[in-house]
């Protein structure tokens, strides 16, 4: 009987450990994002243009925490709207108090067409929070470039003066965190609930 | 008994574990099945092509674009196309987008799309869709849009399409 009890107690505190071992190592300290991380982080680009408003716009200035930046255009009629979306649902599955610390950032690859004004209402559709950001052309290169970020008009007649153009452009959102550094990327069809699991985990640091 | 007794313990110590794995290192967030649940056409006719499912984009600024989504199920077993697309909104088209390295174009597609035998056609986000462009006023969710789809074998069809705001699409 002393010998069952000796062989108990040795199990379970072989069980107490493998447990333990698993709580330390198989759960693991470090946090794995979703989508593709930086390794190492880089400091974001720090994109200056114009809001709706008239108001200047400095992605570092921001007062949220979190930025989810998208590069798109108002007159994209498929996958910018789609985008749009997914963020717009990760926004609502986020909390009162979460939200305050996020901000989705719309940035026109067609500045060309898209007035600031015209932003602002593009973005309100989807919440008046979000940011819909005018960057004048010239500047807008730069700034395409140090997010490694391609965008180029696809004409519809062939016409070099066609004002009817669509864009060919990066289709990515990036995850940029409190110390404004870019953290991931999520393609433009991502699911809404891993990178409000992501944002939740910045949030929390 | 005694093994029994070790026995025991050594699966509650598995079930414990495999617990802690499946429950306490759960991932953060499964990927969601995108889209809502397909809605079965009441009384789907057995005879002749239908739409389903069909929906409009809101389009929020004037003079702006908007891309209609939808499928096509053919119960017939011979092949038919669709081949074109009208509205008296804008100038509509059939595109599809396309995905590349992150990239993503927009190809027309003059020469339709094929709709298989006793199969379908779906034009979803992200992929096929009828694209409008420059309709003169914002549509907005509530709105209807119409639309003529021409197939080869069918022929023109004329449908009515709801302006939804959906989410996450």
């Amino acid at each position: 009987m002393a010998l069952l009890s000796s062989i108990r107690i040795r199990a379970a505190a072989v069980c107490s450990l493998l447990l333990l071992t698993i709580g330390l190592v198989g759960c693991g300290q470090t946090y794995e994002f979703a989508g593709t991380p930086f390794v190492p982080v880089l400091d974001a680009p720090d994109v200056t243009g114009v809001v709706g408003d008239g108001k200047d716009f400095t992605l570092s200035g921001l007062p949220e925490k979190v930025k989810l930046v998208f590069f798109g255009y108002t007159s994209c009629p498929d996958i910018c709207p789609l985008t749009m979306s997914t963020l717009r649902n990760v926004y609502e599955q986020l909390s009162s108090p979460e939200r305050a610390d996020v901000a989705v950032v719309l940035i026109s690859v067609d500045p060309q067409r898209d007035t600031p004004a015209q932003l602002a209402t593009y973005t309100a559709a989807f919440n008046p929070a979000f940011y819909g950001v005018h960057i004048p052309e010239e500047r807008l290169t730069q700034f395409l470039d140090e997010f490694n970020v391609f965008a180029a008009k696809r004409s519809l007649t062939g016409s070099a003066n066609d004002t009817n153009y669509l864009m060919d452009h990066t289709a990515v959102i990036f995850v940029v965190d409190g110390k404004n550094q870019l953290r991931e990327i999520f393609p433009s069809n991502a699911p809404a609930d891993q990178i409000a699991a992501d944002v939740r985990y910045l949030l929390s640091q | 008994m005694m093994k029994e007794n070790t026995m025991f313990l050594r699966t509650v110590c598995v079930l414990l574990v495999t617990g802690l794995l499946g429950a306490g290192c759960a991932a953060p967030g499964a990927p969601a099945a995108p889209g809502a649940a397909a809605t079965a056409a009441p009384a789907a006719p057995k005879d002749s092509i239908y739409i389903a499912d069909a929906w409009a984009r809101p389009s929020p600024l004037p003079s702006g674009n908007s891309a209609v989504y939808l499928t096509v199920v053919n119960p017939l077993d011979r092949v038919d196309h669709l081949l074109s697309v009208s509205s008296e909104l804008g100038v509509a088209s059939l595109h599809e987008s396309i995905t590349e390295n992150d990239v993503v174009r927009m190809e027309a597609r003059p020469d339709g799309f094929e709709l298989p035998p006793a199969g379908s056609l779906v034009l979803a986000p992200g992929g096929k869709h009828v694209m409008i462009m420059g309709i003169a006023e914002p549509l907005a969710a509530g709105d209807m849009v119409t639309i003529t789809l021409n197939f080869e074998m069918y022929g023109p069809m004329t449908i009515s399409v709801p302006v939804e705001d959906k989410p996450g699409l």
